[in-house]
């Protein structure tokens, strides 16, 4: 131990290390393996009841890719979980590693000094009974985005942006979750899952600018309130992040409008019209219409019902482009001098390069599949049977005497 | 073999669609009125009957606004009458319901079926066709009409068809998506950006 230690700098140093490690997945056991450090010696740093030796922490570095004095830092991040519906549909570690991610990306944000965003997303602490409330709340949100109140959205991660949030890519590994939000030391950002080549992660624009709209919601009606404690409660915070999305997205007077140009009648070839205007999903509309009060149960069954027997539940019509977020570039490029500068922010931030290529990547992950070739394989020809070999024979049972 | 005649092909085929529409929002109610009794799923006939009602209505709704008119026919049929082209021909069109097996249409023919001839006036051919829908593997409603010519021999005889003409479902006017706008500005943080830039230059 060094001499000029404190309890609370081991605790701050022990915290790091662990939210370095949950960021890149790995266990105390497996950080433990790498570095060549007893798994017992991991526990007792991370809980600040044990501070590293100059090697041990050069080891953890090596293995965390950071400066030792990334590690030694004395800043301690103030954050709040994120509002998922979680730890039921992803992994723990598969949230912790997005959540302490995004935490090092601020950290490394305020660390370079790249300029921020103006913050200008509102944050709502009345009462969400009421579902017109949150419409009322979503047109208040689309003003300070500086969007007209009856517009397509021609980019959701921008006007999220333009909101003062940052918006970091994800690679899917949320499972059915396709986004997520929190705030870090006051800083709002949204995690979203990028496109893939591979069609079992690739995620659809319309979804991708709903997942966008939703993690708004979150940040804007939740922000005050902490992680849902029971079930019912994390439902009821999805179902309000959700009509926020929707009334973000396609302000009711705006759907009712365009419903009523298009002939009034909710068919699913009038959504599909709607889906190519909005980028927003027809089973979404769908949903949006009976919240409007212009379908009813019954209704909204009928139409779910088409869109299954037509297999749409999995690849609807009408595919939207994907976005991508522009703030981190350009403000590295301001910073230093590249729009591509991740090594400079790695440097100064003292992290290693991937870290900072993670959170600039939104091109498409995975490889392209090559289309597989096709060989025609010839017939095979059976050989005639050995000489040794007999075919079988049959014979006849004698019959039994009555 | 007698084909109806384009024009009368693309009144249908208007027809065709505004049924189509109709139905898709109008088909829930269906499934709504059956569940109200569960004597009324005992059998498929009352969701059947009601799937007939709603199409026969429009049927004969979006055929008069298409300026063609029907025709009272036997037992309550449904049946447009309409001169097909410039000759002496009249067509009888008679709604259907049908059965898609394996892409051979199937429409039951029975003691009402129409078998043309001439008119009571005896100036004109009169030529059978029906107007059959069904529903697709996807719960889609499809129409063709066909010139019947004949039934096939059995206890249950089928309608045998010369001509025939499916109306494919509207094609969407684009399959574009949505594309997102990827000029759009981060507002002012680019303003100010922009200035800087110009300030250094």
């Amino acid at each position: 131990m060094t001499d000029r230690t404190t309890p609370a700098r081991v605790a701050t140093l022990g915290d790091r290390i662990r939210r370095l490690r949950l960021a890149l997945g790995l266990t105390q056991n497996e950080l433990a393996a790498r570095g060549s450090i007893a798994a017992g010696t991991i526990s007792m740093i991370e809980n600040g009841l044990q501070e590293p030796d100059a090697s041990a922490l050069r080891a953890l570095a090596e293995v965390l890719d950071c400066t030792p004095e990334y590690l030694q830092a004395v800043h301690a991040p103030a954050f709040d979980k994120p509002k998922l519906r979680a730890y039921a549909d992803a992994s723990q570690r598969a949230v912790d590693r997005t959540l302490f991610d995004s935490i090092a990306a601020v950290e490394a944000i305020h660390t370079a000094g790249l300029r921020p965003l103006e913050l200008r997303l509102p944050v709502y602490d009345g009462d969400l009974s009421d579902g017109e409330g949150i419409d009322r709340i979503a047109a208040d949100v689309r003003t300070a985005a500086g969007l007209r109140s009856n517009d397509v959205i021609p980019n959701v991660i921008r006007a999220a942006e333009r909101l003062g949030c940052v918006v970091l890519p994800l690679d899917g590994e949320l499972g059915r979750h396709w986004g997520m939000s929190l705030t870090v030391d006051g800083l709002p950002v949204i995690r979203v899952t990028r496109p893939s080549h591979d069609p079992e992660f690739d995620i659809p624009g319309d979804r991708q600018r709903f997942t966008v709209a939703h993690e708004l919601g979150h940040l804007v009606l939740h922000a005050h309130l902490g992680q849902p404690a029971a079930p019912a409660e994390a439902a009821a915070m999805e179902r309000e992040a959700n009509r926020f999305a929707a009334a973000f997205l396609v302000p009711g007077d705006a759907a009712l409008n365009d419903l009523r140009d298009a002939g009034g009648r909710v068919t699913l070839g009038t959504l599909g019209t709607l889906k190519q205007k909005w980028g927003y999903s027809i089973k979404a509309f769908v949903f949006r219409f009976k919240e409007l009060g212009v379908i009813d149960d019954a209704q909204a069954r009928s139409l779910y019902k088409q869109i299954s027997a037509r297999r749409w539940n999995k690849d609807e019509p009408f595919r939207p482009g994907t976005e991508n977020a522009v703030w981190f570039a350009k403000a590295l490029e301001e910073r230093f001098g590249h729009p591509r500068s991740a090594e400079q922010l790695a440097t100064t931030a003292g992290l290693g390069v991937r870290y900072v290529e993670r959170w600039l990547n939104w091109e498409p992950s995975g490889t392209e599949r090559e289309i597989a070739l096709v060989t025609a394989l010839t017939t095979r020809v059976k050989k005639p049977s050995p000489s040794s070999e007999t075919s079988a024979r049959i014979s006849r049972l004698p019959r039994r005497a009555e | 073999m007698v084909a109806l005649s384009s024009h009368l092909v693309e009144l249908l085929s208007n027809v065709a669609g505004d049924v189509r529409e109709v139905f898709e929002a109008e088909q829930w109610s269906v499934a709504a009125a059956v569940e109200l009794n569960a004597a009324f799923t005992d059998t498929n006939h009352p969701r059947a009957s009601m799937t007939r009602a709603i199409i026969a209505r429009e049927f004969l709704a979006s055929a008069h606004r298409n300026g063609l008119s029907d025709h009272p026919a036997q037992g309550g049929a449904v049946e447009l009458y309409e001169q097909n082209g410039e000759g002496m021909d009249m067509a009888m069109i008679r709604l259907r319901g049908a059965k898609d097996v394996d892409g051979d249409l199937r429409v039951l023919a029975n003691a009402g079926s129409t078998w043309g001839g001439l008119s009571e006036d005896g100036f004109w051919r009169e030529i059978p066709y029906v107007f059959a829908w069904y529903l697709d593997e996807a719960g889609a409603l499809q129409f063709v009409v066909a010139e019947s010519v004949g039934k096939t021999a059995g206890s249950m005889p089928y309608f045998e068809f010369g001509w025939m003409h499916r109306f494919t479902s509207l094609a969407p006017s684009s399959t574009q998506g949505f594309v997102p706008d990827n000029t759009d500005s981060l507002g002012d943080w680019d303003a100010r950006h922009q200035s800087d830039a110009s300030a250094q230059a």
